[in-house]
C-alpha cells in the first residue's frame, strides 16, 4: 500500500480500535462479517468504488454518500468505522476495497484474540490449506473462479462446521472471495502470516521427512528466533519426497538442507 | 605416436576423487513462487532483493530476466522453454545481472542469445561475463570518427562513405538486398584481417533476429566459403526463439563487440534487423501489461535502439582508440521510410543506406537510392583517393535522376541535358557490382576517376560494364606501380592522375567497341543463283551463361 492509502487505513483501524474496546468476541465477528459484506459489495460495484474515492470531492461528501447507502443495514459502529475509511484519500478505487479488506480481517482477527484463540485459528488455517493442497479436486473446486463464491462457501461450511473456530471459517470465506485480488491457497498462507503477525509471531515452513520430536522442534525453533529477533510459529509438514533432511522456509528465505537437493545438485554437477 | 593408456583403477580413483570433493552447504537463499506463467512471462511473488535485469532460475533450471519489480510481484520473461513453468513452483536468484560470456574463442562460432554455442563445435572457452545493460561510453570517452571502413562496394565507399565507430542505417523492403550489403561488408574485411595487423583488423559480429533458421545457416555457409568466418561471430535468435531471446540478443552481440572494443580493437557489428527486435519487445511489454503507445509499441521503445546503438563508437586513444562500428538494418513496408521505427532508427544513427525495390528490379544493383542516403560523418571518414575522384558523384546522380523523370515526356532536349543524361546514364551502369565481390581501394579509385572524368563518354552504355573490368586488370598488369601505390597510401597525386589518362587512352585503343553480348557464329552467306530456291530455318541460339548478378 502506497502511504498515503496506509494513512487512511491507520485511521479507520484506529478508529474501530477505539470503538470495540468493550465489545465481546461475538459482537467483533458480527462487525467483521458486515465489513467484509460491504467489500463484496464494493468489489461488485466498480462505479460505486470510483466514487466513493472521487478525490474531486471532499472526503465529509463521500462519508455522507456512504452513510446515506448502508445506515438501518449495519451496525452503528461498522458504519462509523466504514465512513471514516470512505472519508479518508485513497490513491486508486482499488484501494479501498483492499483497505476495506483489511479492515474486516483485522476485527475477525480481534475477535479470536479476544477469545484468545488466535494460535488455534492460525493451526487450523494452516492444516486446511494442506488439506486443499493434498486434494487435487477440492483445490480445483475451491479456486475455481466460475462458480460464485457462495457457493464454494457453502461447501467450506460443510467441511469444517463445528470442526474449527468460527474465526477459521470466517478468513476461509474471505481467502474464497479472494484477499486482495490473490488465489486461494496464496490466500490463505497469507492469512496464516497475518495471523502469525497478530500474535507477533514469524511463520516457519518446516518440510521433513518424518515428524520431529518435541525437543527437536523446539530446538529449531529457537535457534530460528535467535535469527530473526521474533518469536516463530512452526508449521510442520511431512513430505517423504524429501528422502531427508529439513528444509525451512521463513518468508522468502529458504535453507535446503534435504537430501533430495543434495542428489539434485550431485545430478547437475555430473551433467557439466 | 604413444599409446594412451589408463588403467581402470585410475579412472575409478579420479572418480572418486571428484565425488568426494563435492561439499554440500546449506546457506540461506532467497526464494519466491511463480503466481502465474504463460505466453513466456512468470509473475514471481517474494524475492524481495531482485535486482533489475537479474537472472531468476525456475524449478527445471530455465532462467528468467527480472523486467518488472511491482509492489507485490516481480515480471518475469522466460528465456528459454517455458511450457515446464507453472504455477506454485518455486524460484531462486542468482544474484547475476544478465550478462553473457565474450572472448576471441567467439570468432567463427555460432550462439544464441545467452551466449552459448549452438554449432555443435563444443563449449567456447571464455574471458569473462559482460554485463549486457552497460552505459554508453560518454563524451570524453569518445573521439571523431574519422578512419575509413571499407565496405568494398563502390556506391557506398563513394557516396556514403562509413568510418569506424559510425552507425549506419541499412534500410529497404524486403527483399531489397540489404543483408547482402551488410555481408559485402562483412567479407571485405578479410584483407585486413589476413594482414595480422590489430590496427587494421576488424572482427566483426552479425546478430541475426527473427529470421528462418535456413537464412542463419545459409549466410554462415557464406561466410565460410568467403573465408569470413573465422573473424566472425554469428549470434543467431531465428523466428522460432521466443520473444525474450529475440529482444535480448542484439545486446548479447553488442556486449561481445564491445569487450573488444574496450579492448582496443576494431569491430563491426550487423543487426539483422531491428525491426523484428522492436516486435519482440513489444510483444514482451504487452504481455508485461506495459501501456502501449503509437503502433501498440512501448513508449521506451525509443530507448530500446538508442541505448544500442549509442554502444557503437569510438574510443579516446587514453581507452585504446577501439571502435565499434554498427550497420543496423530496418525493413520498410512499401518504401515508407516515415513509419515510426525507421523515424526512429534514422534519428538515432549517423546515417543511411537507403534500398529501393523499383531500382533493384530494374537492374541497379546495389539498388542504392542516391537522393535519400546520407552519411553524416561524410568526407573525414573517406579514404583521401576516393574523396579527390567521388566529389560530385553522388550530386550528379542526384540530378540525373531529376532529369530522368523529366525527360521521359520531353522528346527534344537541350545539349547540356543530353550530356547530362548520357554521362548519368553511364555511372549508374558503372556503380553496378555484383554480390560478394568486393573492390579494393585502388579499384574502386580507378573506376570512380574515370567515371566522373568523362572517360566512359564516348563508351556505349551497353559497354560500360566490360570496359570497367577489363580497364581494371589492364592497368593491374601494366600501371602496377601506380596501382599498389594508390591502395598502399590511399593517395592520389597529381602525377598518378597523370599516369592514368594515359592509361586509359592506350587502353581504348586496344578496347574492342559493340563487342559486348550475343555472337552468333555464323558462316557468310552469299547470294542465291537465279531460279534457286531454298528453306529458311530458324534455330534457337542457346545463351552462354553470363557473369550473374542476381542477389
Amino acid at each position: 500500500m502506497a502511504s498515503v492509502n496506509r494513512e487512511s487505513y491507520a485511521v479507520a483501524a484506529e478508529h474501530l480500535t477505539a470503538a470495540t474496546q468493550q465489545s465481546t468476541a461475538a459482537q467483533l465477528a458480527t462487525i467483521a462479517d458486515e465489513i467484509l459484506s460491504v467489500a463484496g459489495l464494493l468489489r461488485g460495484e466498480p462505479r460505486l468504488r470510483r466514487a466513493l474515492t472521487d478525490p474531486s470531492r471532499g472526503g465529509d461528501d463521500r462519508a455522507e454518500l456512504f452513510r446515506s447507502l448502508v445506515t438501518g443495514k449495519l451496525g452503528a459502529v461498522t458504519v462509523d468505522a466504514l465512513a471514516t475509511l470512505v472519508a479518508g484519500r485513497f490513491s486508486r478505487p482499488a484501494e479501498l476495497l483492499d483497505a476495506t479488506e483489511w479492515l474486516g480481517i483485522d476485527a475477525i482477527l480481534a475477535s479470536a484474540d479476544k477469545a484468545g484463540k488466535l494460535a488455534d485459528v492460525e493451526d487450523e488455517l494452516f492444516r486446511f490449506g494442506q488439506v486443499v493442497s493434498g486434494d487435487s479436486e477440492l483445490a480445483v473446486t475451491l479456486s475455481d473462479p466460475g462458480a460464485a463464491p457462495g457457493r464454494r462457501v457453502k461447501l467450506t461450511e460443510d467441511l469444517l462446521n463445528g470442526k474449527v473456530h468460527p474465526a477459521t471459517l470466517q478468513l476461509v470465506a474471505a481467502a474464497i472471495e479472494g484477499f486482495g485480488g490473490r488465489s486461494f491457497e496464496s490466500s490463505l498462507s497469507r492469512l496464516v502470516e497475518l495471523t502469525a503477525a497478530k500474535r507477533d509471531r514469524e511463520v516457519v515452513y518446516v518440510t521433513v521427512a518424518k515428524l520431529l520430536d518435541d525437543e527437536e522442534e523446539q530446538r529449531l525453533a529457537a535457534k530460528l528466533s535467535d535469527i530473526y529477533g521474533r518469536q516463530v510459529s512452526l508449521k510442520v509438514d511431512v513430505d517423504p519426497s524429501i528422502i531427508g533432511g529439513v528444509s525451512v522456509r521463513v518468508g522468502s528465505d529458504l535453507y535446503d538442507g534435504t537430501i533430495l537437493r543434495r542428489l539434485n545438485e550431485a545430478r547437475q554437477a555430473f551433467a557439466k | 605416436m604413444a599409446e594412451l593408456t589408463i588403467s581402470s583403477d585410475e579412472i575409478r580413483g579420479a572418480l572418486q576423487r571428484y565425488v568426494s570433493s563435492y561439499s554440500s552447504t546449506v546457506s540461506r537463499e532467497e526464494v519466491g513462487i511463480v503466481s502465474d506463467a504463460g505466453d513466456g512471462i512468470a509473475h514471481v511473488e517474494g524475492l524481495p532483493s531482485t535486482m533489475a535485469n537479474e537472472l531468476l532460475e525456475f524449478e527445471d533450471g530455465t532462467l528468467g530476466v527480472a523486467l518488472n519489480l511491482d509492489v507485490r510481484e516481480i515480471g518475469v520473461v522466460v528465456l528459454g522453454d517455458f511450457t515446464h513453468i507453472e504455477e506454485g513452483q518455486q524460484v531462486k536468484r542468482t544474484e547475476r545481472v544478465l550478462s553473457v560470456p565474450v572472448g576471441d574463442a567467439f570468432l567463427g562460432r555460432v550462439v544464441n542469445a545467452l551466449g552459448e554455442p549452438i554449432d555443435d563445435r563444443g563449449p567456447i572457452e571464455s574471458e569473462g561475463f559482460r554485463e549486457l545493460e552497460l552505459q554508453a561510453p560518454n563524451v570524453m570517452s569518445r573521439q571523431p570518427v574519422k578512419e575509413p571502413l571499407q565496405t568494398g562496394i563502390k556506391a557506398i565507399d563513394a557516396m556514403t562513405p562509413i568510418g569506424r565507430g559510425q552507425r549506419q542505417l541499412i534500410i529497404g523492403d524486403r527483399k531489397t538486398g540489404k543483408t547482402t550489403v551488410a555481408l559485402d561488408t562483412i567479407i571485405n574485411q578479410r584483407a585486413n584481417w589476413q594482414s595480422g595487423d590489430p590496427k587494421k583488423q576488424v572482427r566483426c559480429i552479425y546478430v541475426a533476429i527473427g529470421q528462418k533458421a535456413t537464412t542463419i545457416a545459409s549466410i554462415r555457409g557464406v561466410l565460410e566459403a568467403q573465408g569470413a568466418l573465422e573473424y566472425t561471430t554469428i549470434v543467431a535468435s531465428p523466428a522460432s526463439d521466443p520473444a525474450g531471446f529475440k529482444y535480448i540478443a542484439p545486446y548479447t552481440g553488442s556486449s561481445i563487440g564491445q569487450h573488444w572494443m574496450y579492448a582496443g580493437k576494431h569491430v563491426l557489428i550487423v543487426f539483422d534487423d531491428l525491426t523484428k527486435q522492436a516486435e519482440a519487445y513489444r510483444a514482451v511489454s504487452l504481455l508485461l501489461r506495459r501501456p502501449p503507445g503509437r503502433e501498440a509499441y512501448p513508449g521506451d521503445v525509443f530507448y530500446l535502439h538508442s541505448r544500442l546503438l549509442e554502444r557503437c563508437a569510438k574510443l579516446s586513444n587514453e581507452l585504446g582508440a577501439g571502435s565499434m562500428t554498427g550497420l543496423p538494418i530496418i525493413e520498410t513496408k512499401a518504401n515508407d521510410i516515415s513509419a515510426y521505427i525507421p523515424t526512429n532508427v534514422i534519428s538515432i544513427t549517423d546515417g543511411q543506406i537507403f534500398l529501393e525495390a523499383d531500382l533493384f528490379a530494374s537492374g541497379v544493383r546495389p539498388a542504392i537510392n542516391v537522393g535519400t542516403s546520407v552519411s553524416r560523418v561524410g568526407g573525414s571518414a573517406q579514404v583521401k583517393a576516393m574523396r579527390r575522384v567521388s566529389g560530385r558523384l553522388r550530386l550528379d546522380l542526384a540530378q540525373f535522376r531529376e532529369l530522368e523523370a523529366f525527360s521521359a515526356f520531353a522528346s527534344d532536349l537541350d545539349k547540356a541535358s543530353r550530356a547530362q543524361l548520357d554521362k548519368g546514364v553511364r555511372l549508374v551502369e558503372l556503380l553496378k557490382q555484383p554480390q560478394y565481390s568486393p573492390y579494393s581501394v585502388a579499384e574502386q579509385t580507378l573506376v570512380i576517376w574515370a567515371g566522373t572524368t568523362g572517360q566512359l563518354d564516348d563508351i556505349p552504355v551497353g559497354d560500360v560494364r566490360r570496359f570497367e573490368a577489363e580497364l581494371v586488370e589492364w592497368v593491374k598488369r601494366h600501371r602496377s606501380e601506380t596501382f599498389t601505390a594508390i591502395e598502399s597510401t590511399g593517395q592520389l597525386t597529381d602525377e598518378q592522375v597523370e599516369t592514368l589518362q594515359k592509361a586509359v587512352d592506350e587502353f581504348k585503343e586496344l578496347f574492342k567497341q559493340g563487342d559486348t553480348g550475343i555472337k552468333l557464329n555464323e558462316p557468310e552467306a552469299e547470294a542465291m543463283a537465279e531460279g534457286h530456291e531454298s528453306r529458311e530455318t530458324v534455330t534457337r541460339e542457346v545463351r552462354h551463361s553470363a557473369p550473374s548478378d542476381e542477389s
